[in-house]
């Protein structure tokens, strides 16, 4: 309706939005990392979220890095794992440098498994581990045998498993895998029972017929069908390779990766490229399982942010009142607001991802590092509140919101740049 | 046992009494609680409640249409809890439609995506911010109500530029007043639609001519506010001159108004060719311009508001112009008598307090041309003369409203200086506006009464008596009710004139000055049969017809509205479809971000 | 903007509102299935839905009179449609032209004699106590037989002004009434308090005698209007005054003028009615009713 011609920077973001919406993720394999990713070196470790050095690594990021060391071999134990890294042997950087995601500690070494997605219409690629589940896991920092012994099993058996089930189908299709989750009452980041089974089903006829024995899989149905969790790491790949098409381009305004490491929250401006911009990471608000309360909490950790970015999670809440009434944010009418609050600070609508609550508005697409400084509208983002020493796990689920600074710092880098 | 006794007042509430009951029964039932009385605030009802030791101070603020809720408990959380199921209890019951679950918009673009028809943003953010969004609402396609002041020459030229290449009107900055459709923008009055438009670059201008016209049964088809700097060399009458092309071509418009403080002679000349042009007859009311020129034809100069709506109203009717000024009834002349012989010799002094700006600035002109010296805020002659000259006080203007609200909205602003009125030994009359309408106060005349009667009794104390003069601006279906106010201040003993002019008239009568008739007016009306144009030829560039006001003008304004709740309110109140933006400064008041965002656009 | 057609109005809302005047006034407040219109001359009007007029100034709308209370806020306007060019711009505009009109005037029938009176006040007494006993103001019948045994502060203090009146001897005159009005006026529980509807029972049968009217201009009309104006809501007060004039609301027109129609005995049926009006609203005013004739008798 606008009556003068669009500004530079408004076409720039009209296009990486064209690129998001018309990008086609597909699951098609799930290999070991080094596979994929070659510039992932021996002795090189990915975490999730903004850069950070060991020593300000927040406790279960370490325990999971220390965890991380031993799995691949490379220390026997605790003892030489902390040595091993103490002594800078060891290269750490963000999953996101490598197009890779994590949840919560979100740590990729050269053997781990990853799912691959594959954008079908762009031709890029991103990754994300396999959710290990509930208890006691490595993405809460949780380093003892048990947590290598169940990676160990993915890697050995549920990987292979997938990867050829994967084939047989030639790849699944996740937008319109999503879109129906959406519909089924998902957001893809605390709620993804709708997703988990969908992919469950997609699967099962395929792993039936090639897995040859009915143990194990029976022990690879149970693992895909226990964890109502599964879906987000897939959500988090497809939401990665979505939001990677709009990279680089010059002149756009719109944040390309929301991300967190437990110490530090970061973002990436879209024109700015690879640059983050970091505060430090909030605390989350919601609600503690039983025993449990605010003074346990970890900062929010994690590369989950990924959905929010693209318009799924927090974003999305008014297709899941369920998830708002699980993080103590209300029903209905309160899921409903945070949708419309986000819908001020994003550029479009996605027109895949459709809101059935919301006369089928598309989900609030492409957050503009402008409208969010002007408005002072930060991102809101569902999380799950880890406890902040190393692998105790999950305490609680809720809200919470990307600092302003960081989009603050963004804008003005982007100034810099532009101006 | 302890007990603790709370109370809590809805204010104007009412719920039907099965429901009242049926709360009555609720709370009663509530741990801890020993007695509930739920019952208007009647006096009789108070006094029961009273004796039975359930009123406390707070419930004796309730009246008789408010709804007293009084709980009696063990213990003061069981109090609070039982006050506050109650309280939750009233939700609002009404007005809040399909869209009451959802947040107001923060922002213009969101609001438009609410309401993507909108035709017209009203906006009263401060200055410094209004200019940014006017400028976004007009490269939207919106017309622009900008009510908000404090906007600079330099702004205020961009924006009509901008606005005339989108073929938009923008009404303002400092427009306080505007009825378009039959719907009051800002602080406007009820108006019956007739044939009649007004163009102002005054809002109590406006106002009063229109509730004049109303008065004489005669409606309004548009009356357009251009803002107070419109008619400024260096705008050149820019809304004015479009609006007035505007209604030249409508065709519910027969008769045309213009209305404002005296233009630059460049302004005036031009205005009164182009309305010459429009082969409509128009009355150009330049308030307190001395020298009024002939002009052509079917234009008629005036020098008051007063006049302006006497002209408007004959041309209307099409019965014969008056010939002769207007003048005090006989009865009006008599009371002005009975009133002077109340005086004290020593009283000869007139104080002027108004609300309206443009009455004020008439008034001024009028009494200097009546009794010679005259000081006023207006400009700049104030000084500390206040016990040895007449004075005309603007209670609106800003030296009066830093960190207070306009008169028009709160009556206590006026009781001061009323009240020092009434102190000062010189003072014999007392002049007052009294501004109904949509936006202003509830009950301006009860205010002003009752602080009329403390006045009066200062000065009785003194030995001395008091002549309050009032003119009510009002149309009769305004929401304060023009006929109860009027009746109010009769009741308290102030005399009360038909318009502004006709107050001056009286006051002067009061204090024993004959009013000479304005010798401007008269050569006005004499020449305007000569048809001989005299106004210097002056080169300018044209100003057209905004495209898109024709379409305002039919469909009627479908809003957004930024700034000030209860525009949006009185928007709502007529039917038209608003959305209410739910404005906060950009980048949180950081102007230095406000401006890189500024330049990113 | 919406359009709603009127289907039924009284005679008295009627009269306020002349075919050519466009403006009615602005909505007042809204609950359950009732919106109050405040005009500009101080007159409430009460739109409802289809049925019996609840409201001596009643409109009945052929519309959900509760989810057009939901979309007007207080302060709406609301306007007449009228056969002119320009129509002036309000949330409601109410099409009265064909709506059917209701005379809820009562006036002064022939054949009460005190006689008639003492057996209407009797009968109807009776069947308040036998049918609503404990509801409103009906223990004060039974405490005026009986004694006052146990009554609600609203009944003890209604009982300590009409107790007298009934014991003594005196005819009742207009200061009898103005005494009554002061001392009962804004008393008790209720959107419109007991007292009030006490005061219109009341009032019905003043009208029904003959012993009312008494012009607008008597200086009775003025106290009376000062009373109700001071003592009570102006939801109530519109109620009483209009009561004043001979207006009342259906049910209790329909009640009355069953009481006078002397050959017949289809009182009872109307009385049911209007005892489920409001909570006690129509018993208190029945009670008003059987007083009344006591009074007069």
């Amino acid at each position: 309706m606008s009556l003068t011609s669009p500004t530079p920077i408004d076409t720039a973001n009209e296009q990486a939005l064209q690129r998001i919406y018309t990008a086609r993720p597909y699951l098609v394999a799930v290999r070991p990392a080094r596979e994929f990713l070659p510039q992932l070196g021996a002795d090189t470790i990915l975490h999730a979220g903004p850069p950070v050095a060991w020593e300000a690594m927040c406790g279960p990021m370490q325990g999971a890095i220390l965890g991380a060391v031993q799995y691949e071999g490379w220390a026997a134990d605790l003892q030489s794992a902390q040595a091993f890294v103490e002594s800078g042997r060891i290269r750490l950087q963000p999953c996101h440098s490598l197009s890779a995601v994590g949840p919560m500690t979100g740590v990729i070494t050269p053997s781990m498994p990853l799912m691959v997605v594959e954008n079908r219409e762009h031709g890029n690629r991103a990754y994300c581990t396999l959710n290990e589940g509930l208890g006691k896991v490595l993405r809460f920092g949780a380093n003892d045998a048990s947590v290598l012994e169940r990676l160990r099993w993915l890697q050995q058996t549920v990987a292979p498993a997938l990867h050829t089930a994967l084939q047989r189908l030639g790849g699944i299709d996740l937008r319109v895998m999503m879109a129906q989750a959406l519909s089924m009452g998902d957001e893809m980041h605390q709620r993804n029972v709708a997703g988990t089974a969908l992919l469950g089903q997609a699967l099962l006829p395929h792993l039936v017929r090639t897995v040859p024995a009915p143990e194990p899989l029976g022990a690879i149905a149970e693992y895909l069908t226990g964890n109502a969790q599964f879906f987000l790491n897939v959500a988090m790949a497809a939401a990665k390779v979505i939001m990677d098409t709009a990279v680089g381009l010059s002149g756009c305004t719109l944040v390309t990766a929301m991300a967190r490491n437990g110490t530090e929250f970061g973002i990436r401006l879209s024109a700015l490229g690879e640059r983050w911009f970091t505060a430090p990471a909030p605390m989350p608000q919601g609600l503690y399982f039983p025993g449990f309360s605010a003074s346990d909490a970890n900062p929010d950790m994690g590369d989950s942010a990924i959905v929010e970015t693209l318009g799924l999670g927090a974003f999305a809440m008014s297709a899941s009142p369920a998830v708002a009434q699980f993080l103590g944010v209300g029903g209905w009418a309160e899921a409903r607001r945070y949708t419309e609050e986000m819908l001020e600070i994003t550029a479009g609508r996605h027109p895949h991802l459709l809101l059935l609550t919301f006369d089928d508005l598309g989900v609030p697409c492409g957050i503009d590092v402008r409208k969010v400084v002007e408005t002072a509208i930060v991102p809101w983002i569902n999380t799950g509140i880890a406890h902040r020493q190393a692998g105790i796990g999950q305490i609680g689920a809720g809200v919470v919101q990307a600092p302003l600074e960081c989009f603050v710092q963004a804008l003005d880098a982007f100034a810099t740049a532009y101006l | 046992m302890q007990t603790h006794v709370r109370c809590l007042v809805l204010f104007s509430t009412y719920r039907d009494s099965v429901w009242l009951m049926h709360l009555s029964h609720t709370l009663e039932s509530l741990p801890g609680v020993q007695r509930v009385a739920v019952m208007m605030g009647t006096p009789h009802n108070k006094a029961l409640l009273q004796q039975a030791g359930l009123l406390t101070p707070e419930g004796e603020a309730g009246g008789a249409n408010d709804l007293l809720v009084c709980v009696q408990a063990e213990t003061p959380v069981a109090a609070a809890e039982a006050l506050r199921q109650a309280a939750d209890r009233m939700t609002p019951q009404q007005g809040r439609g399909a869209a009451a679950s959802a947040a107001a918009p923060r922002t213009l673009e969101t609001a438009l995506r609410r309401l993507p028809d909108a035709n017209l943003a009203c906006i009263s953010v401060p200055g410094a911010y209004a200019v940014h969004e006017a400028r976004k609402a007009l490269q939207q396609g919106l017309h622009v109500f900008l009510f908000s002041a404090h906007v600079d020459l330099a702004a205020e030229v961009s924006l009509k530029n901008l606005a005339a290449q989108q073929g938009l009107l923008v009404m303002g900055p400092d427009c306080g007043t505007a009825v378009l459709n039959g719907v009051p923008l800002g602080f406007a009055n009820q108006l019956p639609r007739g044939p009649v438009g007004l163009i102002a670059a005054s809002g109590t201008g406006l106002q009063q001519v229109s509730c004049l016209l109303a008065g004489q049964g005669i409606g309004v088809s548009q009356a357009i506010g251009v803002g107070g700097r419109d008619v400024h060399e260096r705008i050149g009458g820019h809304s004015m001159r479009a609006a007035l092309q505007a209604l030249a071509q409508d065709a519910d418009t027969r008769v045309l108004v213009l209305i404002s403080k005296p233009p630059a002679a460049s302004v005036a000349a031009q205005l009164a060719r182009e309305a010459a042009q429009t082969g409509k007859p128009c009355v150009l009311a330049f308030v307190g311009e001395t020298a009024l020129a002939a002009v052509s034809q079917g234009v008629h100069p005036v020098a008051t508001l007063e006049e302006a709506a006497r002209l408007a109203g004959a041309l209307a009717r099409g019965t014969p112009l008056p010939m002769e000024p207007a003048a005090l009834t006989a009865s009006h002349a008599a009371a002005a008598q009975a009133a002077r012989t109340a005086l004290q010799p020593g009283q000869r002094l007139l104080h002027a307090l108004y609300c309206g700006g443009t009455l004020a600035h008439e008034a001024l002109g009028l009494l200097r041309r009546a009794l010679g010296s005259v000081v006023s805020n207006l400009d700049g002659t104030l000084g500390t003369a206040h016990a040895t000259a007449h004075v005309v006080l603007d209670l609106g203007a800003e030296e009066f409203t830093q960190g207070r609200p306009h008169p028009m909205i709160d009556p206590s602003a006026r009781r001061q200086s009323l009240l020092e009125a009434a102190g000062t030994p010189e003072v014999a009359v007392v002049l007052a506006d009294v501004m109904l309408g949509w936006g202003a106060h509830a009950d301006p005349a009860g205010a002003l009464a009752a602080a009329w009667q403390e006045a009066q009794a200062v000065a009785r104390a003194a030995g001395r008596a008091l002549v309050g003069i009032v003119h009510v601006c009002g149309a009769p279906d305004d929401p304060q009710g023009f006929v109860q106010q009027c009746q109010i201040l009769r009741e308290h003993g102030l005399l009360l004139a038909d318009s502004n002019a006709q107050a001056v008239r009286l006051a002067t009568a009061v204090l024993g000055v004959h009013a000479p008739d304005s010798p401007a007016q008269r050569l006005a009306v004499g020449n305007a049969a000569t048809g001989a144009a005299v106004l210097p030829q002056e080169q300018s560039l044209s100003v057209s017809l905004p495209a898109r006001l024709p379409e305002l003008f039919m469909t009627g304004p479908r809003v957004v509205n930024l700034g000030l709740e209860l525009f949006a309110t009185q928007l709502a109140a007529h039917g038209v479809p608003v959305v209410h933006v739910d404005w906060r400064p950009p980048a949180g008041g950081d102007t230095r971000l406000a401006s890189l965002l500024e330049r990113l656009r | 903007m919406l359009t709603v057609q009127v289907s039924r109005w009284s005679q008295a809302a009627a009269s306020l509102l002349p075919p050519q005047q466009e403006m009615i006034g602005r909505v007042h407040s809204c609950y359950a299935r009732i919106i109050n219109v405040h005009t500009p001359s101080g007159r409430l009007l009460t739109l409802q839905g289809e049925g019996m007029l609840q409201a001596p100034l009643g409109l009945a709308l052929a519309t959900d009179v509760a989810a057009l209370g939901t979309r007007l806020p207080v302060g709406a306007l609301v306007v007449q449609a009228i056969p002119t060019a320009r129509r002036s711009p309000a949330a409601l505009r109410l099409r009265c032209a064909d709506a059917l009109v209701w005379d809820g005037q009562v006036v002064a029938q022939p054949g009460l004699t005190p006689s008639v009176l003492a057996r209407l006040a009797h009968g109807l007494a009776a069947w308040l106590c036998c049918h609503t006993p404990r509801r409103g103001l009906t223990p004060l019948l039974l405490a005026l037989e009986h004694g006052p045994l146990v009554l609600s502060a609203t009944n003890a203090a209604a009982y300590a002004v009409l107790a007298p009146l009934c014991t003594g001897r005196q005819a009742f005159g207009v200061p009898t009434l103005l005494t009554l009005v002061k001392a009962l006026v804004g008393l008790g529980e209720g959107l419109t308090p007991s007292g009030d509807d006490f005061l219109v029972g009341l009032l019905a049968v003043l009208h029904v005698t003959g012993f009312l009217p008494c012009s607008a201009a008597s200086p009775v009309h003025a106290q009376f209007c000062q009373c109700i104006r001071l003592g009570t809501s102006q939801l109530s007060g519109e109620f009483l005054r209009c009561a004043f004039e001979g207006h009342f609301a259906e049910p209790l027109v329909m009640l009355v003028r069953a009481l006078c129609a002397l050959e017949t005995d289809a009182w009872p049926a109307h009385a049911a009615t209007l005892a489920t009006v409001g909570h006690s609203s129509g018993v208190d005013a029945m009670v008003g009713i059987a007083l009344g004739c006591r009074l007069l008798a």
